[in-house]
């Protein structure tokens, strides 16, 4: 069962893990990333290319879920502009075991970093914003799943 | 070039495809985050290029046009881009995509 949203408005993450253990399944994993106050951030604003993130996402649940015999998988991300300590994105799978749920998961937000088309603008108190680069880190994180 | 020129007019809001009113084809291309900003515009058509013409070698046709544009496609290994909504290498060949997007590396999650 894949589900995939991008939406603007904050989503309930115990709602989500209620869904999730709703089937019956032994294993649950759940990654939530929350906006950083790095720096003195004010808001963080994310864009997207709406109908190719739709379907860059689904095709990683698709593969997730392939790959580690899930039984479910969502990813919901949030776009438009966020305070710190807002959720942007909530990745929950779903297997028979605990390895297979947690790998699901941690290959899912890796790859949601680097194949997905969202950017993200920062804006700080001083005035300043700017578009965050991306990071190589993240493409050895995504690498590490090939 | 392309459907713009130097007066910075361009066909806007016409749905990607062939048009029978003048028989051109026309492919959309749209831009993302500082490449929005730095052209202005959120998307525009162009005039279909030959099926072979690669990714990059519109990003140069483009950065041709001066301004936000170059401005926009300065750094290459900044570019990255998408042909019918799937993620493309810049030597990709355009082929008959009917949407063409240019963005930064991605930074979601």
């Amino acid at each position: 069962m894949i589900h995939v949203r991008i939406e603007t408005e904050a989503f309930d993450a115990g709602a989500e893990l209620d869904k999730l253990s709703g089937l019956g399944i032994g294993a649950i994993a759940s990654f939530i990333g929350v906006v950083r106050a790095d720096g003195g951030l004010t808001s963080l604003t994310l864009d997207h290319y709406p109908v190719m993130t739709e379907r860059a996402l689904h095709r990683l649940a698709e593969q997730a879920t392939e790959r580690w015999d899930l039984s479910a998988a969502t990813i919901i991300h949030r776009v438009g502009t966020m305070a710190p300590g807002e959720r942007i994105v909530f990745v929950g799978t779903s297997a028979m075991h605990r390895a297979a749920a947690l790998d699901g998961c941690a290959f899912l937000i890796d790859a949601l970093k680097t194949r997905a088309p969202f950017w993200k603008r920062e804006s700080f108190g001083d005035g300043r914003s700017n578009w965050v680069e991306a990071k190589q880190s993240d493409d050895q994180a995504t690498a590490r799943w090939d | 070039m392309g459907g713009g020129g130097p007066d910075g007019h361009y066909r806007l809001g016409l749905s990607a495809g062939r048009h029978p009113a003048h028989g051109l084809t026309v492919a959309k291309v749209l831009y993302f985050a500082r490449f929005r900003e730095a052209i202005g515009i959120g998307e525009e058509e162009i005039d279909l290029l030959p099926s072979d013409t690669s990714l990059a070698a519109l990003c140069e046709r483009l950065c041709e046009r001066g301004g936000g544009y170059a401005v926009a496609f300065d750094d290459m290994t900044k570019v990255r881009g998408a042909i019918d909504l799937e993620m493309a290498a810049l030597d990709s060949p355009l082929g008959s995509a009917q949407e063409i997007a240019f963005f930064p590396p991605v930074t979601g999650g």
